[in-house]
């Protein structure tokens, strides 16, 4: 059903268990970056002072197997009991067969799995994705969303090069809880805006960009806080501080502004990764009990959830 | 028009700007003066505009078109 913001309103039954993330061990500061200068003249606007980029042979794969083999024991879950893997990255390894099959068996995992190559709205899209698949049966599901963007940047472009991060996560679903709502869309009109050009670097138009998050985000926010008038937290996807501070001011209740947490400066954009990253690296995580996820970028895509936690016992960042 | 002559000012790090200042000879009108030059719009006079209509402006003075 289509709100009168334009998005489209699917409710499904889900319950986030446990989220990891893990970022690469190296801290990589603007002065470490191949432009120093440019890294941080970016910074005024981006807020970005620091990021992890992965070391020879990690991989997206990597990081995300390393968060699930960290989340699944501590919840209990045996990989044999999984019914369903979704994995999204626009980094994967290779093209044919994909990448999650492999990650699956790394696991231990026999069950069905799917993957999908979103973008910074991935992580919403994602819970939405892997909740939907599970309908009406339940059942446990494994959430896997990461991407290296380093592996996809030109290292002189003013920027990309200096914005983004590497993350990769894992989140384990249950299909026991009362509706979740998410509000999703998207606008190919944008599709050349923020996309991989033919040199195979990550391309980005970065007024672009912020015209579309303009344009889309405060409809976003309405129709999910819609849902969850007064969220413990909103969940912004990390895309860039002066931006997500614009968004803030112009779509955000006075009132819940102090309940906009930000990582960007730590982390950089960790694109689909960078919401279940906030989760992972914002004191206080645990007892949210009511989030508003927003997540939007590449596509245009855009995807933004009510969601109701139980007590996370497992909500950890993990360095590789 | 002064909040907005105020605002490009503070983005491009010099002290004035006037509607006749050529964009192109701030040393600072790049990729990231357009983007915060989309927030100003937005902010003080409520207009979305596209990066490709900003990269297009001359002067400050069709900047502040784009703002009518």
């Amino acid at each position: 059903m289509m709100t009168a913001s334009g998005n489209h309103w699917h409710a499904v039954s889900g319950s986030i268990r446990g989220v990891v993330t893990a970022v690469p061990r190296e801290v990589v500061t603007n002065d470490d970056c191949p432009d120093p200068k440019a890294a941080q003249e970016a910074a005024k606007v981006t807020g970005v002072q620091a990021r992890r980029w992965v070391a020879d042979g990690q991989t997206t794969a990597g990081l995300c197997l390393a968060a699930a083999r960290e989340l699944l024991p501590r919840l209990k879950w045996e990989p044999v009991s999984l019914d369903l893997i979704v994995y999204v990255t626009q980094t994967p390894e290779q093209k044919v067969p994909a990448d999650v099959y492999a990650i699956a068996a790394e696991l231990g995992a026999s069950c069905p799995c799917v993957q999908v190559n979103w973008s910074c709205s991935g992580y919403v899209a994602g819970l939405w994705l892997a909740m939907s698949l599970m309908q009406p049966q339940g059942g446990r599901s494994l959430l896997l969303v990461g991407d290296v963007s380093s592996g996809i940047m030109d290292p002189s472009d003013r920027a990309t090069a200096p914005l983004f991060g590497d993350a990769g996560s894992a989140t384990a679903i249950e299909g026991d809880w009362p509706a979740q709502h998410f509000f999703l869309g998207s606008d190919g009109s944008g599709a050349n805006k923020l996309a991989q050009g033919p040199a195979g670097f990550l391309t980005m138009d970065g007024a672009d960009v912020f015209g579309f998050t303009l344009k889309r985000v405060p409809g976003l926010v309405r129709d999910v806080l819609e849902q969850v008038p007064s969220p413990d937290a909103l969940l912004f996807h990390q895309a860039n501080r002066m931006m997500l501070e614009h968004l803030t001011k112009k779509a955000v209740p006075e009132p819940l502004r102090a309940r906009v947490p930000m990582n960007i400066e730590r982390f950089g954009n960790c694109s689909s990764a960078s919401i279940p990253l906030l989760m992972c690296s914002t004191e206080g995580a645990r007892d949210w009990r009511r989030v508003a996820m927003l997540g939007f970028g590449a596509g245009w895509a855009w995807a933004g959830a009510a969601i109701q936690l139980p007590a996370l016992s497992v909500c950890e960042l993990l360095e590789v | 028009m002064q909040q907005l002559l105020e605002g490009i000012a503070e983005i491009l790090e010099v002290p004035a700007v006037t509607p006749e200042t050529v964009l192109a000879s701030v040393g600072t009108w790049d990729s990231l003066a357009v983007v915060c030059i989309v927030a100003l719009l937005d902010d003080k006079a409520g207009v979305q505009v596209e990066g490709a209509a900003l990269n297009a402006c001359a002067t400050v003075a069709d900047v502040l078109k784009l703002a009518a």
